[in-house]
């Protein structure tokens, strides 16, 4: 059967010049298009293939630190500067355009532990193993004569810095916590409670009075600087590595902890974490939120690190290349646009903090294509092929093997609580405990 | 501790003591007192007034032996010798030691910052919800940009305040007051500090409101600058300039009055303004020279070649000087456009010859030239439309006149033999008729009707008395020629008309239209040639050749499309001519019967009401069959001569019935034909019959190439038309036929079209069929369907299987011929259930599964829907922009969350929490 086009004279539908827009008579009837459905749902298919083609996440290495790097430091002005600490205690400075190391320089003898800038740029603070407290000046980047601007000396180990976003305070973890003022060369105020050694510390960058530290013996202690210092603490089952606030939501934060999980808990009610973010086969080692408070990018012993939504259980994304190794500190750039990752073996990876995003300008049309292919991802999410496409990742053979024996212990230990259950006597059944729960211990006041 | 000390004291003293074997009597009371304290059961000494300090040892606050010192015991030194002391201060210590209790013993410190961390964290908790309605806004929101934009708030100092006040301010005493504020140090520090601030958000809107206004009036200005511009009217910018001009002179006099130097320097400028008008050429050909030029042109060679100098020079000044390197710009120039490739179906975009191209430009060039030699030949300047429009109307009237004088011969005849009465009816119907016919031929405009029922008048005139007859034929005749003699002094190709209507003893009709044309080029003319070639000769001549092209009706239908096309003018032009027609009609009428022109009233109304609806459903109905004929030039043309009659008849019919408009031509056809028993009818069949029984002689082609076709009302035609009708739709199956209607989904999308297209619904549905109809005019799409559904029904059956094996049971060799083959290893399946579209031809159900789908389809709801129903709307609802407005699309496209490249995102802060609008509120 043949049919016959029906044509059209070209000049009802051919632009006259080249910046005209394409004449494009449309009707919109439903009753025209019976397969609108079909063709949209083919077009997600296509959308959602070429979001895996065009996946290629990795932007560039940063080489040049000599041994394991352990901390970052974003620079809150600039996005091109960051700084790097490693275990032989020297800090470099990276312009990130160029991938290049600008500035570094012997911090510390020994680790540096961590490492922060200045609200306004213009200092950075490092603490290291050999218990000082070093302010350095950012200005002078290409300064030969690399002496710090101060050194304090603390009395204990320190472990962790972090910076108040207002006031000229800084607070240092350790033995105990530490606040310090900039003017002064002897902490203001020494919080403790217990007596372990904290791991990590961090300010809220929103209600900016509070204060966070974990310890190792696996406890979290919420502080208020402006009161009584310490407020709450509360026992996780096991050891919490990192901690970090949601930079968009006050009472929000997440930790990164032992048990190859990262919890999300709201200061008011930490008996039960908001999410359980899991996917990790290893110790989450470091966690760092995007500036837009939306997601966070965790890293992990397992070599990798992970994207997740905050209200998401399972990542949205897993990067991995064969030669990182334990993954020991992670930032994501205030633009939201990319993701660092600072690993054992001597380098720092800049990442794109969406794998299929298009770098650079966007023509307007482009940018429709690419809003219009995301919508349809995005409404056809539930659709099973389109769910396969976006879930496949090729992941290293030691993490899927992990994964699959995880799964393993997971559905052993669900199916010894069903039996315990089922064969208690009635009315004596364990209490049903749920996920978001197990893992909090106790909450001490 | 206190007790250790002493302890120390006496081992150091008893030491000392035996060093130096004395014994002091002091130190002995003293060993003497502790070891008295040693058997007592307070060791602790009770604490004694020292020096006041902050640090109070928690060990003095142990009880006190032998009760302390009482508040009574103090009081009684205010007490003056014998009497009570003050009363005042006595109910003050009783009411003490009535209320007062001792104060409890303070926690340990655990406790004590325990307490504290509840309080404190409790009060952090409160702190911290506040930020609650902030998260939810930015969570719940359908896109949010980053980095948030908000702006400072700002607080107002002292000096704005005063300013906003001293604006408002009227009267001497606020005035006073505002001086007051001036001195006053705050203010003058704040206006120092001023400076520093950025603008308050007031202020900021206020000068953001000027801003846009002052934008406003300049688009509004821009707006007016453009409408004018775009006034094409010479006559508005001539008074606007002349507007112009006046002001300037005005102002050039005031000037002149004023300041003399300024003026002269004035004057300069304006000529010098003039000059470079005029050097500019716009007016090479606007101008009062050039125009008395172009008049004279024509016939003046010289003024010509002035003209043509005069185009030289402005040509000269305007053309365009090359610079530079004109290589590349020739390259690009020489570069071909990029003609889009051919097409053999799309007649649009199929390239044009160069000799078409050539002939196109040539043929458009002449008709110019020709164009404008008769501007400049008519003086009057008569429109060439209305040209046409006389000659057609011309034609037309001829037409009418010559069968109404067929007809009115015969009534003629008849009249002697018949009675008056019979007459008057006929007279009616043939009135009747003839406008009936002319509404029919669509000459769609009623001072057309009202002339040739003007004709009419002046034939029943004629039979009213019969020695007038001659001269008011001769009047029309007059009236005609006079017509003839203005289109033929107006019209453009030199053709001369003579048309001459006589009658001679009331039986000769002859028109004579001779025309000498010259254009057969323009298929346009040739039509109207045709029509203007008639001969008839009287039908007592009848066995000499009489020949005509075409006839009246089809004739005149060609005629009227074109009409209609210039309908405007055809009316401006009936309106000039209408005057006189009416005048000479009113004379007559005088001697006209009252019920007659009742009639003729009614019919003209039927005319005008109903032409419109009647003329569409005419074309409708033989619009295409009759280009078809006319391609086919076939027919003779004596068949013709009698549809026309046919025509006449059925319409005279109608009229009788009071001209129903609506009802179709055929269906009145087969009246005439079963009601053949009526009188009317019968004298027109006769008169008919008289036509038919002169003999027509084949056609004769005018001499023009194009009009050999010979174009035909085939609706109303008999039997030959309808024959030929069939022989088009020959190959159609009548019962094979496609039902497109289109199906109306039952869909959850959004609708987008409009509540009002249902009134269209038909006409859609009749495009939509044509469109089909087109579509497939070559293909056999049913029979192509019906092999497709009988395949598809023998794949769905289930086959034999055969069992057997070649050679099993058979014996070869020489000469032995194979027995047919058993059927006991052929397994037959079942019958196959009975399928679906077994009764329903126009369909196939296909009732297999398509395994395929499986795979794509949703086994749950997902998340945040609850039905099905709520999910599958949702998934319906497209969102790209082939089925969605563009504006909606992209609404629906919006990405959640909008970063800029390179911008620093900096946490959530405090300016979130403020209530913008009460800020808002009290700034203004």
């Amino acid at each position: 059967m043949r049919v016959k086009v029906l044509c059209r004279n070209p000049d009802e539908y051919l632009r006259e010049t080249k910046r005209d827009i394409f004449k494009v008579p449309r009707n919109y009837s439903p009753e025209l298009h019976p397969l609108e459905g079909p063709r949209e749902y083919t077009r997600a298919l296509n959308a959602i293939k070429l979001e895996r083609v065009f996946a290629k996440p990795f932007v560039g290495n940063l080489d040049g630190h000599r041994e394991g790097v352990t901390c970052f430091g974003k620079h809150p002005e600039r996005l091109s500067l960051v700084s790097s600490g490693s275990y032989d205690g020297e800090v470099c400075f990276w312009d990130l355009p160029s991938q290049t190391c600008v500035r570094r320089f012997q911090a510390h003898s020994g680790f540096v532990r961590g490492l922060t800038f200045v609200p306004d740029g213009n200092g950075l603070l490092s603490v290291g193993d050999d218990k000082t407290v070093k302010t350095w000046n950012t200005d002078s980047l290409f300064d030969s004569n690399e002496e710090p601007i101060e050194t304090r000396i603390s009395k204990t180990v320190l472990t962790g810095i972090t910076h108040h976003q207002k006031k000229d305070i800084f607070a240092t973890c350790g033995e105990a916590c530490l606040l310090w003022e900039e003017t002064r060369n002897s902490p203001i105020q020494v919080y403790e409670w217990g007596v372990d050694t904290l791991l990590d510390v961090t300010f809220n960058a929103v209600e900016t009075d509070l204060l966070l530290s974990c310890a190792s013996d696996r406890s979290i202690i919420i502080y208020d600087v402006r009161d009584c210092g310490p407020v709450k603490k509360f026992v996780m089952s096991l050891r919490t590595n990192k901690l970090c606030w949601n930079p968009m939501e006050a009472t929000v934060f997440t930790c990164a902890n032992e048990d190859y999980n990262l919890y999300t808990f709201d200061v008011r009610n930490l008996r039960s974490a908001v999410q359980v973010h899991k996917n990790h086969v290893s110790a989450v080692t470091c966690v760092d939120y995007a500036p837009t408070g939306r997601e966070f990018v965790s890293g992990s012993f397992d070599k990798s690190i992970r994207i997740f939504e905050i209200d998401k259980a399972n990542s949205r994304d897993i990067y991995h290349t064969k030669r990182m190794q334990h993954v020991t500190s992670v930032a994501w750039s205030l633009d939201n646009k990319y993701v660092l990752s600072g690993s054992d073996e001597m380098n720092v990876r800049v990442w794109k903090a969406r794998a299929s995003e298009k770098l650079g300008a966007l023509r307007p049309r482009e940018k429709n294509a690419l809003n219009y292919s995301a919508a349809l991802r995005e409404k056809y999410a539930s659709h099973p092929q389109i769910k396969r496409i976006a879930r496949h990742r090729q992941v290293p053979k030691h993490i899927q093997h992990a994964k699959k024996e995880l799964s393993v212990i997971r559905t052993k230990l669900v199916r010894k609580e069903i039996n315990r259950r089922k064969h208690a006597k009635p009315g004596a059944e364990e209490p049903y405990v749920p996920e978001r729960k197990k893992s909090v211990i106790d909450v001490q006041q | 501790m206190v007790k250790g000390n002493f302890v120390d004291q006496e081992f150091e003293k008893e030491f000392s003591l035996d060093d130096d074997q004395v014994i002091r009597e002091e130190d002995h009371g003293k060993l003497l007192q502790s070891i008295e304290m040693m058997d007592s059961q307070l060791r602790i000494k009770p604490p004694t007034r020292t020096e006041p300090s902050f640090n109070v040892s928690e060990f003095d606050l142990a009880p006190i032996k032998g009760g302390g010192v009482h508040l009574k015991e103090l009081a009684h030194a205010l007490e003056v010798k014998g009497k009570a002391f003050d009363s005042e201060v006595a109910t003050k210590i009783r009411t003490l030691t009535k209320t007062s209790a001792t104060l409890q013993k303070p926690l340990e410190k655990n406790q004590q910052k325990k307490i504290k961390r509840v309080v404190a964290y409790n009060n952090l908790t409160q702190q911290v919800s506040r930020w609650d309605a902030a998260v939810q806004t930015n969570r719940a929101a359908r896109t949010i940009a980053f980095p948030m934009n908000i702006e400072p708030v700002t607080v107002k100092n002292a000096s704005e305040v005063a300013e906003l006040w001293q604006s408002q301010s009227q009267n001497d005493f606020e005035a006073g007051l505002n001086a007051l504020h001036g001195m006053s140090k705050v203010y003058q520090e704040d206006t120092k500090v001023e400076q520093k601030f950025r603008m308050t958000l007031a202020e900021l809107r206020l000068k953001r409101r000027e801003i846009a206004k002052l934008r406003a009036q300049q688009s509004f200005e821009a707006a007016k600058a453009r409408r004018q511009n775009k006034i094409k009217s010479k006559s508005y910018h001539r008074m606007l300039r002349r507007e112009k001009m006046q002001k300037q002179l005005k102002e050039f006099e005031a000037l002149q009055k004023t300041d003399p130097e300024a003026a002269l320097k004035r004057l300069e400028e304006l000529e010098r303004v003039r000059a470079e008008e005029r050097m500019t050429l716009r007016h090479k050909n606007t101008g009062h020279w050039a125009r008395s030029r172009l008049i004279r042109a024509k016939y003046d060679p010289q003024t010509r070649q002035q003209l043509a100098e005069q185009l030289a020079v402005s040509r000269d000044l305007t053309k365009k000087l090359k610079v530079g390197d004109s290589s590349e710009d020739e390259e690009t120039t020489k570069e071909p456009m990029k003609a889009i490739p051919g097409d053999e179906d799309n007649p649009w975009i199929t390239v044009k010859s160069s000799s078409e191209i050539d002939d196109f430009l040539s043929g458009y060039r002449k008709y110019w030239d020709e164009r404008n030699k008769n501007a400049e030949t008519k003086e009057n300047a008569v429109d060439e439309e209305s040209d046409k429009y006389k000659r057609v109307k011309k034609k037309e009237e001829d037409a009418i006149d010559h069968s109404n004088e067929n007809e009115r011969m015969d009534q003629l005849s008849k009249a002697q033999v018949g009675d008056d009465v019979d007459e008057c009816e006929e007279t009616i119907c043939h009135e009747s008729l003839q406008a009936e016919e002319e509404s029919e031929i669509e000459s769609n405009d009623e001072g057309h009707s009202i002339n040739n029922t003007l004709t009419v008048s002046k034939h029943e005139n004629e039979f009213r008395s019969s020695e007038k007859i001659d001269t008011t034929d001769k009047e029309y005749e007059n009236g005609k020629y006079k017509d003839n003699k203005e289109v033929s002094s107006t019209d453009t190709d030199d053709n001369v008309y003579t048309s001459t209507v006589q009658i001679k003893n009331g039986s000769v009709v002859k028109t004579k239209l001779d025309r000498k044309s010259k254009r057969k080029k323009i298929p346009k003319y040739e039509v109207k040639a045709t029509c203007q070639s008639w001969i008839i000769t009287p039908i007592s001549n009848s066995e000499k050749c009489v020949s005509t092209e075409k006839q009246g009706a089809e004739i005149l239908e060609a005629e009227t499309s074109k009409i209609r096309t210039s309908d405007e003018r055809v009316k401006a032009f009936l309106a000039s001519v209408l005057p006189e027609t009416l005048e000479n009609e009113e004379k007559k009428k005088k001697k006209r019967k009252s019920t007659l022109d009742k009639m003729f009233d009614e019919v003209e109304n039927n005319i005008s009401t109903n032409f419109e609806d009647r003329f569409k459903k005419l074309k409708s109905h033989f619009g295409s069959e009759v280009k078809i004929d006319q391609r086919m030039r076939m027919m003779g043309s004596g068949g013709r001569e009698e549809e026309e009659n046919d025509l006449g008849a059925s319409l005279a019919v109608k009229s009788m019935k009071e001209a129903r408009p609506q009802e179709d031509v055929e269906l009145l056809e087969g009246a005439v034909e079963t009601s053949g028993a009526t009188t009317d009818i019968e004298k027109l069949k006769k008169t008919a019959s008289g036509i038919n029984s002169a003999t027509f002689s084949g056609i004769s082609n005018g001499g023009s190439g194009g009009s050999k076709g010979s174009g035909r009302v085939s609706g109303n035609s008999n039997a030959p038309a309808g024959a030929n009708s069939k022989s088009a739709e020959k190959n159609i199956n009548p019962e094979k036929f496609i039902a497109a209607k289109p199906k109306v989904l039952l869909t959850a999308a959004p609708e987008l079209t409009n509540a009002g297209e249902e009134a269209l619904d038909d006409e859609m549905e009749e495009d939509q069929q044509k469109i089909i109809t087109e579509a497939f005019a070559d293909d056999n799409v049913v029979d192509d369907f019906e092999k497709e559904k009988e395949a598809d029904i023998k794949k769905s059956q289930p086959g034999e299987i055969d069992l057997s094996l070649p050679g099993w049971g058979e014996w070869g060799g020489a000469g032995i011929v194979a027995k047919k083959k058993k059927s006991r290893f052929v397994i037959k399946p079942p019958p196959a259930p009975p399928r679906k579209d077994a009764d329903k031809l126009n369909v196939i159900i296909n009732e297999e599964k398509a395994e395929g789908i499986r795979e794509h389809q949703i086994w749950e709801i997902p998340a945040p829907f609850r039905s099905v129903k709520d999910f599958e709307a949702s998934i319906r609802a497209p969102v790209g922009r082939t089925w969605v407005p563009e504006t909606a699309h992209k609404r629906l496209i919006a990405p959640t969350v909008v970063t800029k490249s390179g911008v620093i995102i900096k946490p959530m802060s405090e300016e979130f929490l403020v209530n913008k609008k009460a800020l808002l509120d009290f700034t203004e």
